[in-house]
């Protein structure tokens, strides 16, 4: 029994062990084979951020070589804390290609890393050998904030921040497609409305450490010289007011509500605040044509409602850039067309069996409804990714609204749920129709196969209520009274007996 | 308290194994059981308990006495004037909760289906049953030149595999929320490639998601037809690198080796 317990007060003890101070042995030769292994994939054998995976990436791996940290509690340029880089090999950088190693290594093993990793830049040792030690920013934990803090916050924020981060802060300010990092690499603000993808956590004193001490080697500057303490947790306040903590829980079917009268057609019509909506994570499409790993929109979200003629889907996403732009920055000219499509089948499936979900194939072709900006909407029959061919304008019932405004794109797709000719699909209330997405971003060069993709969902026209769901449990209750009903008279008769 | 003594057991057991199940699997464990085998397990506990209980005339007896009682002890006229109010209601309010929800369609659909005997690709056709890895046989013969196709294989993941299996092999890169049904494979898992032999995964890579059999809903994996973009060398190392890295052996066939 007593090694049972033991154990149970091992488990229990697992999930909080965890040192923030680093051990006095630790070994930069033991790191090296951990390093090899875990880290080589992408920083490269010689730290040079080199990896076979590396261009592939975004935001591309760090190159230890140079030693300059992006997350530092130091000043905006200087060496991180030891107990920095410790951090963010136990925990990850969320958001990007860096994942938590807490869960594979120990923590001498993790020390013993950043001892490693430490080797790859001469600074550090230069640094050691001046008796240089890196000094860490005071940054106290968050003072309670009131909507006046807030409001106070967001002015400083419009002052100092949205000329990249955007008014809004989805990171669609007028700087976004101008900015590169010292690589050379182009970088993109970070749409602060996500909270669950910032890079260097989303506490508030995580926060006000990127805002105090700025992002080395990146376009993000340091306010701690320009702004006191005050004012940047202020902005503080008013960047957790407007982030969603948590990334949206993910439903594999989209409800569509039945509404009666005319459906909004206006993307920005307020109806469309009360439609529930579904959070769809996307993915580079890198199996067809030209692969291309590095695309920009996330998600997207999207909302239905139907009458008795049509259907209307509500598809909204964060994109930067509303491109064609007007004029493209000189060092990224590429200026291609920002598009979304919908794909259905041809058919409403009778059985589990779908059209595969990447542009359908020959035998299972899909229906592709496609809005470009500037263009008009466009149907598909897809036989295949890269095989789209164009419907003739019969098909065409189909109506799209778009509007961006602030760093987000709002489009709406109407069509009737009759089909327009033969060989499209009649959306019929009460099944589970499969859907899927494709979204581009032609300000990062994206056209054609090289777009943003998602697997497929199932959008359900929910049926209007209908009195039966009242009616069975009014029918199980009745008939448990009348059970009730006999056994007391059978009792009774036993009784009397 | 004496007199419910057996129903209070059985309700302890049947409730302390149920808590146990759902609690300590999915909050301590992260590991839920999934809702079909909880009913599957919770009907064999609660078959066994009243089994146990129900051994014998005596405990049997026992075990229903109160249900007994609650109908003829004239002492307990108000619980079971209670009982009788509450009973229909509850009846109602469970049909209503089972209602029909807009939950996705159950598709069944095999992870890991039998390979065909035979395949086609680079032009040649395989039989998959002798295939083997041509690199497996350095690992003794050759350890030096066995490291170095491990290495090429290594770069051959990072580059291409790394964004849905990701960094730990555990099929959770970046990709992972995007293609979550199906999700990719963990190959650090027992059920996965330490399942199989190696020309199990030269089928798999090879053909990818549009490969599969029938009932193995090719049309939803996101696995790509790897022998488009990979040479035939490069996905023979890539799988010897899978084994390196997880440290999980292939599995072997035929004796006469």
């Amino acid at each position: 029994m007593k090694p049972t317990i033991a154990f149970i007060i091992f488990l229990l003890a697992l999930p909080y062990s965890s040192g923030a101070e680093p051990s006095s042995t630790q070994q930069p030769q033991k790191g090296k084979p951990i390093y090899e292994k875990l880290c080589s994939g992408c920083h490269g054998v010689t730290g040079r951020g080199d990896g076979p995976a590396a261009d592939r990436l975004r935001p591309r791996p760090r190159n230890f070589a140079r030693g300059q940290y992006k997350f530092t509690y130091t000043k905006f340029g200087k060496l991180p804390q030891d107990k920095t880089l410790f951090r963010w090999i136990s925990e990850g950088l969320p958001g990007s290609s860096m994942p938590p190693w807490k869960d594979v290594l120990t923590e001498e093993e993790r020390w013993d890393l950043v001892a490693y990793i430490k080797t790859f830049s001469r600074k550090f040792a230069r640094a050691k050998k001046k008796g240089r030690v890196p000094k860490p920013i005071v940054i106290g934990t968050a003072p309670p904030s009131s909507a006046e803090d807030i409001r106070e916050g967001k002015e400083l924020f419009l002052q100092n921040c949205a000329k990249c981060h955007g008014k809004e802060g989805r990171g669609a300010g007028p700087s976004a497609p101008t900015l590169k990092d010292s690589q050379g690499d182009r970088i993109w603000p970070r749409n602060l409305t996500k909270g669950w993808l910032y890079r260097g956590g989303g506490s508030p004193e995580d926060i006000y450490r990127t805002v105090a001490t700025g992002i080395t080697g990146t376009p993000m500057p340091e306010f701690m010289d320009s702004l006191s303490p005050e004012k940047i947790w202020r902005i503080v306040a008013y960047v957790e007011s407007i982030r969603q903590k948590k990334r949206p829980p993910i439903n594999d079917v989209l409800v569509s509500k039945h509404m009666q009268g005319d459906l909004p057609s206006n993307p920005c019509d307020p109806a469309w605040q009360s439609v529930p909506s579904s959070y769809i994570p996307l993915a580079a499409q890198v199996i067809e044509g030209e692969r291309w790993f590095k695309t920009t929109i996330e998600s997207v979200e999207v909302r239905s409602v139907y009458n008795g003629a049509e259907v209307a889907i509500h598809v909204e996403w964060a994109d930067k850039t509303q491109s064609p732009l007007t004029a493209p920055p000189d060092k990224f000219p590429q200026n291609g067309l920002d598009a979304l499509a919908v794909q259905l089948p041809v058919k409403m499936p009778l059985d589990a069996e779908k059209p595969y979900f990447l542009g359908g194939s020959s035998a299972k072709p899909v229906i592709l409804w496609k809005w470009t900006n500037g263009g008009r909407p466009e149907v598909f029959l897809g036989k295949g990714i890269l095989k789209m061919e164009p419907l003739d304008r019969e098909h065409q019932t189909l109506r799209v609204a778009a509007v961006y405004k602030a760093g987000l794109w709002k489009t709406v797709f109407i069509r009737s749920l009759e089909r327009p000719a033969k060989n499209d699909i009649t959306i019929e209330a009460g099944k589970y129709l499969p859907i899927a997405f494709s979204a581009w971003d032609g300000n990062n060069g994206e056209k054609d196969a090289q777009r943003a993709v998602s697997i497929w969902y199932s959008l359900l026209l929910k049926p209007p209520v209908k009195a039966d769901i009242y009616l069975w449990p009014l029918f199980v209750g009745l008939l448990i009274a009348v059970g009730e009903m006999a056994l007391a008279i059978k009792v009774k008769k036993e009784k009397e007996k | 308290m004496k007199k419910f003594s057996v129903l209070f057991t059985a309700s302890a057991v049947v409730i302390g194994s149920y808590l146990f199940l759902k609690y300590f699997f999915s909050f301590y464990l992260q590991l839920p059981i999934p809702a079909s085998l909880m009913k599957t397990y919770m009907f064999l506990i609660v078959a066994g308990t009243l089994l146990a209980l129900t051994a014998d005339d005596d405990s049997a007896r026992k075990l229903t006495a109160p249900f007994h009682s609650l109908l003829f002890d004239p002492s307990l006229r108000r619980s079971r004037n209670a009982v009788f109010f509450v009973l229909p209601f509850l009846g109602a309010f469970i049909t209503y909760q089972s209602r029909p929800k807009t939950e996705a369609p159950v598709e069944f659909r095999t992870v890991h289906p039998a390979p065909p005997s035979s395949m086609t690709a680079f032009g040649k056709t395989y039989n998959l049953i002798t295939l083997r890895n041509p690199y497996r046989e350095l690992e003794i013969n050759d350890p030096d030149n066995f490291r170095k196709a491990v290495e090429e294989g290594k770069a051959v993941y990072y580059r291409n595999c790394l964004f849905c299996h990701g960094d730990k092999l555990r099929g959770k890169g970046i990709f992972f929320d995007a293609f979550h049904n199906p999700h990719p494979a963990n190959f650090q898992a027992v059920g996965t490639i330490a399942q199989f032999q190696e020309s199990y995964l030269f089928w798999r890579i090879s053909t990818g998601g549009p490969g599969l059999p029938k009932e193995a809903a090719p049309w939803l994996s996101p696995m790509p037809v790897w022998k488009n973009h990979l040479s035939e060398d490069k996905i023979w190392k890539v799988i010897l690198f899978l084994y390196d890295y997880t440290g999980h052996r292939p599995r072997e066939v035929g004796g006469n080796e």
